[in-house]
C-alpha cells in the first residue's frame, strides 16, 4: 500500500487516503482520533500540516474517518511551488501515532487565474 | 529551508515507485536517496542546501576572500580582529571589529542577492592573513523553488529563504535524482534476495582460456557498494561546482 496523490496548484483537490495495518487492514479511526496529513520534505516543518480536528486558515480539511477524504483548498494548494512532494498520513490518538504511511504528492503547474 | 536537495518523493517517482512499493523499496529507496545527496555535495565541494552560517577565515589572495559556499545570497555580518583566533579568545569579535558593508567590504554579485562566485572584496586591498581572524556570517545557497527550475520571480519564503528570478539550480537536483536511482538500482541489485546466481566484488583473477573469474569476498566486495556520481550527472554538476572552495 501506498500514498500517491497529484494536484494541481492553485486548484481544490479532494482525495481520499486509506491507512492500514502490515497485514492491509483498514485501521479502525475511534472517537476523539486525529487524522493528519503532512506535505513538505521529509526532516522538516511541513508546508501543510492537515488535520481532522480543525480546517486550515484556507479551508482545507481532513475527514475524520478512515478511509479519510482530504479536501485541499485553493488557497492551500498556491502554497506549493509544483514539482514532488513528500506526504505523510497517520492516525494519532492520546497515546501518540497510531499508525501512519508516507508517500508522494505531485503538484502539476497550471495557467494563472483562478476558476470560479 | 530544506534538508535534503530534492524530497525522497521525487526518487520515488522516478522510479515509478508510487501506487506500490515494498518495505524493501522503501528502505532502499531512503538509503540511495541519501547516499546520492552525500555524493553530489562531495563532488561540488559544499552543501548547496540555502542557510545561513558562521565560518572563520585567514587571507587567501589580497583583496579576495573566497567563502565555502555558493551561491552567496546575503552578507549578515564580517568580523575582522587580528585576535579572533576563531572566536575562541576572550572577547574575540567585539562589536568595534565589525567592518561596514558597502565602505570596508564588497559582495562580489551578478544581480541582486546572486553572488555566484561567493567572493568578498576588501576596500582595503589586502584581507589579514592571521588564522582564523576573518568571522563571516552570510547565507548562501539554492532555494527550493530554484532546485524545481521554478523561481520565475524573486522574493523571500516565510522561512527567509531567498529566491531570485532566473536562477536555476534544476541540473543540480536532476543530477541527485539520477545519482539516487543509479544507487537504488545498485542496491537492489546486490541485495540478498536478488543475489541467487551473481556475487558482488571486485576481480581477484581472470583466466580467457575456458573462461572464468574469481570475485573478492569480505570487505573487498563492501567496496562495490559506493556510491560514485554517474559521468552524466557529473557533466550536469560542472557548472555548480565551487573550485574556490578549494582555498578556502
Amino acid at each position: 500500500m501506498s500514498l500517491f496523490v497529484r494536484v494541481y496548484r492553485d486548484r481544490t483537490a479532494a482525495f481520499v487516503v486509506t491507512i492500514t495495518n502490515d497485514a492491509g487492514t483498514t485501521v479502525t479511526f475511534n472517537s476523539g482520533d486525529n487524522f493528519r496529513v503532512k506535505i513538505g520534505y521529509a526532516g522538516q516543518t511541513p508546508i501543510l500540516d492537515l488535520e481532522s480536528d480543525a480546517a486550515s486558515s484556507n479551508g482545507s480539511s481532513v475527514g475524520a474517518s478512515n478511509p479519510s477524504t482530504i479536501v485541499l483548498k485553493e488557497g492551500d494548494a498556491d502554497l506549493l511551488t509544483p514539482g514532488p512532494y513528500d506526504i505523510e498520513a497517520s492516525i494519532t490518538d492520546s497515546d501518540g501515532i497510531k499508525a501512519g504511511d508516507k508517500g508522494v504528492l505531485y503538484v502539476h503547474d497550471m495557467m494563472a487565474g483562478g476558476v470560479d | 529551508m530544506s534538508n535534503t536537495i530534492i524530497p525522497e518523493a521525487r526518487v520515488r517517482l522516478a522510479l515509478g515507485l508510487t501506487d506500490t512499493i515494498s518495505d524493501l523499496e522503501r528502505v532502499l529507496v531512503a538509503l540511495a536517496h541519501r547516499k546520492a545527496e552525500s555524493a553530489i555535495k562531495n563532488h561540488i565541494y559544499y552543501d548547496p542546501i540555502q542557510r545561513e552560517v558562521t565560518e572563520f577565515y585567514s587571507a587567501q589572495d589580497g583583496e579576495f576572500l573566497q567563502l565555502r559556499r555558493i551561491p552567496v545570497r546575503s552578507i549578515t555580518s564580517v568580523y575582522v580582529d587580528s585576535d579572533g583566533h576563531f572566536g575562541q579568545y576572550p572577547g574575540a569579535f567585539a562589536a568595534g571589529t565589525l567592518w561596514e558593508a558597502g565602505v570596508e567590504y564588497w559582495l562580489e554579485t551578478e544581480q541582486a542577492n546572486y553572488g555566484g562566485a561567493g567572493q568578498l572584496i576588501a576596500a582595503s586591498a589586502a584581507w589579514p592573513n592571521t588564522p582564523g581572524s576573518i568571522k563571516v556570517t552570510y547565507r548562501a545557497g539554492y532555494a527550493r523553488r530554484e532546485f524545481l527550475g521554478m523561481a520565475t520571480s524573486s522574493g523571500v519564503e516565510s522561512d527567509g529563504e531567498i529566491y531570485t528570478a532566473g536562477v536555476d539550480a534544476g541540473a543540480l537536483a536532476a543530477a541527485v535524482e539520477l545519482t539516487a536511482v543509479k544507487a537504488f538500482h545498485t542496491l537492489y541489485a546486490f541485495s540478498k534476495k536478488r543475489g541467487a546466481g551473481f556475487a558482488p566484488g571486485g576481480y581477484t583473477s581472470e583466466t580467457l582460456g575456458a573462461y572464468r573469474y574469481t570475485l573478492a569476498g569480505g570487505a573487498a566486495s563492501a567496496t562495490g557498494m559506493s556510491i560514485a556520481v554517474p559521468a552524466e550527472a557529473a557533466d550536469m554538476l560542472e557548472a555548480y561546482i565551487n573550485y574556490g572552495a578549494l582555498l578556502a
